[in-house]
């Protein structure tokens, strides 16, 4: 019933591979974008302990400062650290892109398996949906959200997570579809087998490396857009510390000061692009093509 | 035939674009109309406003009635009425599509030509360090945030430099100073899809580049630059054409951030002006107008499509 017999075959007659993970840590970009994201996990997650200073604590006798023993990065235009700030803003930056690109994509497996597993009327209405959904980029789709639901940390995560759904839900439904034909999901069906529950169990057994991909891919245009978001005013509130705010004050000041645009952008930048060195590496390695 | 043919194939997508807008409004919790009253009216006033607003909306009348109007009055020309200072929606579009026009044209336009002779390069040195060096920098492209990128412009050629205008740039491209004011924005957005677009090109040229028509295309002795350009950049090409329609919305709605960045008076203020005034109709109509325009462009990528792959028109 299972697939592992299968699998074993196969394995004994293709020559052996490396482990993905090790094929992953073969990649020296793979190896710093981890070590960069494991930096701004630790920063989320221990910034009151790590911070020098509070993210509201105003030093008005330093403002728009820059780098100096007493303010690493220097300070904004209210005296405030930005080193503080910026380690505070982490955790806006990956809740709502990690956020949102899990619920995005669970939402979309879970329309590619129903639409894909019961076909007809379901399906057409599912892909009619879906294809609506990609006519809008996403930030114009979140804008339209946003103009609904109004500006804030709750609405901009489900505005990302909205635009997200069409990527997921095509992926699995095509898995889906192709799935339904195999011999052994047949079998499977021809013994009464064939029921909603065991087809998500089927798709999540055979698709997670390419869900986990395509999420880890995802991860960066979700970063990008809610510091989009955020930049226009349209996220996070002030005085919550958020990257993309930060740079959308800091432009005001930038003939006195470039700190609060250069830095909150750079983390921005950075944290895209390890990132997308993550899952171009993973994307790599787990392609069962490739054998090395 | 084909003409007529895909772009029948393309209504399904319009109603959807238009039922999706129109029901964003009765997406939102609470009725409609008290989201639309403004925020200082309180107490009789706010009620009284409430049932001003549905009926003046129309929203007092069956939903598939309202949505019947709706679509009625587009076909007329009638983008409704701005809440916030209760002029015709239409016209004030009509004022700043050009500015936004231009901005994700010139983008598409450079992005198109500079990324296939990227793409091209990259491909022919496979593995080698121009490849690399293309494919590391694309990758920066990607994960560049566009204002912050466009904010780093402003700081270095305007602030520092002083060879340009941090901002005005409002449509005009008729003089120098039009131009001077168009250059960095421009330039902010097409960074990203630049990028996007020759990592593309690079993959699609890979796949053809070991066909059996190009080696024979060597083999019978045609200069390298023959071969690639004339054999085997055209079928590579088609996975690139495809996405230009996504790619033209992209830069539509990257729009949004660079006209904020650089003060452009174009329909992305327009948008981020009327959210932040709660005038949700003129959002919808905007929102409208720039899907529409979305689903044009990939009416087009696919004649593009068809004109380059002959074949597609038989299927």
């Amino acid at each position: 019933m299972s697939a592992a017999p299968e699998t074993a075959a196969i394995e004994a007659i293709l020559p052996r591979r490396a482990s993905p993970w090790r094929r992953l840590w073969r990649n020296p970009w793979a190896v710093a974008g981890t070590i960069f994201l494991s930096i701004v996990v630790l920063a989320a997650l221990l910034a009151p302990v790590i911070s020098p200073y509070t993210p509201d604590h105003q030093d008005l006798f330093n403002r728009l400062t820059g780098p100096s023993p007493t303010h690493v990065l220097g300070t904004d235009e209210l005296g405030r650290d930005l080193l503080t700030r910026l380690i505070f803003g982490a955790r806006i930056t990956l809740l709502l892109g990690v956020g949102s690109t899990v619920l995005g994509a669970t939402v979309g497996v879970i329309l590619g398996v129903v639409s894909g597993f019961y076909g007809g009327t379901t399906d057409a209405v599912v892909t009619f949906i879906i294809d609506t959904l990609m006519c809008f980029p996403g930030l114009l789709l979140a804008l339209l959200i946003i103009g609904v639901l109004g500006s804030g940390t709750r609405n901009v995560l489900i505005a990302i997570a909205i635009y997200q759904i069409p990527t997921f839900g095509r992926l699995v439904r095509g898995n889906v579809l192709s799935l339904r034909e195999r011999d052994y999901v047949e079998a499977a069906r021809a013994a009464g087998a064939g029921s909603l529950r065991q087809m998500f169990t089927h798709v999540l057994r055979n698709s997670w490396s390419t869900i986990i991909v395509v999420g880890t891919l995802s991860l960066p245009g979700a970063i990008l857009t809610e510091a989009a978001l955020s930049f226009l005013g349209l996220g996070v509130k002030p005085p919550t510390p958020e990257w993309g705010s930060m740079v959308s004050v800091g432009q005001s000041y930038m003939d006195q000061s470039v700190g609060e645009v250069l830095f909150p952008g750079l983390a921005i930048f950075f944290t895209a692009l390890s990132f997308n060195f993550l899952g171009d590496a993973l994307s790599d390695a787990l392609d069962p093509k490739r054998i090395d | 035939m084909y003409i007529l043919r895909s772009a029948l194939a393309k209504l399904p997508v319009i109603v959807g674009v238009m039922l999706l807008v129109f029901f964003s409004l009765h997406l939102a919790p609470g009725d409609p109309a008290e989201l639309l009253v403004p925020p200082d009216v309180t107490g009789a006033a706010a009620a009284q406003a409430v049932q001003q607003i549905r009926h003046e909306l129309g929203l007092d009348k069956p939903l598939p009635v309202q949505f019947w109007i709706y679509v009625d009055g587009l076909f007329h020309g009638n983008l409704g009425t701005s809440l916030a200072n209760d002029l015709p929606i239409g016209p004030q579009i009509e004022a700043r599509a050009p500015v936004t026009a231009e901005l994700a044209f010139g983008a598409f336009i450079l992005s198109l030509a500079l990324s296939v002779p990227i793409g091209i390069l990259a491909a022919r040195r496979r593995g080698r360090a121009a490849d690399g060096a293309v494919m590391l920098t694309a990758l920066f492209g990607v994960s560049m945030p566009d204002f912050w990128f466009g904010s780093m412009l402003i700081l270095l050629f305007a602030v520092d430099l002083h060879w340009l205008p941090p901002s005005g740039f409002d449509g005009n491209l008729n003089t120098l100073r039009g131009w001077e004011n168009y250059a960095m924005p421009v330039v902010t957005l097409t960074i990203g899809s630049l990028a996007l677009l020759s990592r593309l090109v690079r993959a699609a040229m890979l796949d053809v580049i070991n066909e059996d028509y190009v080696r024979t295309a060597r083999a019978k002795g045609l200069a390298e630059r023959v071969v690639i350009y004339r054999h085997a950049l055209r079928n590579s090409l088609l996975p690139v054409v495809t996405v230009l329609g996504f790619r033209f919305a992209y830069l539509l709605s990257g729009a949004v951030v660079v006209e904020q960045v650089f003060s452009i008076p174009g329909m992305g203020r327009f948008i981020l002006e009327q959210i932040n005034a709660r005038d949700f109709p003129a959002v919808q109509s905007t929102t409208l107008v720039l899907a529409l325009f979305i689903v044009l462009a990939n009416y087009l990528t696919d004649l593009a499509y068809a004109w380059i792959d002959p074949r597609v028109r038989y299927r």
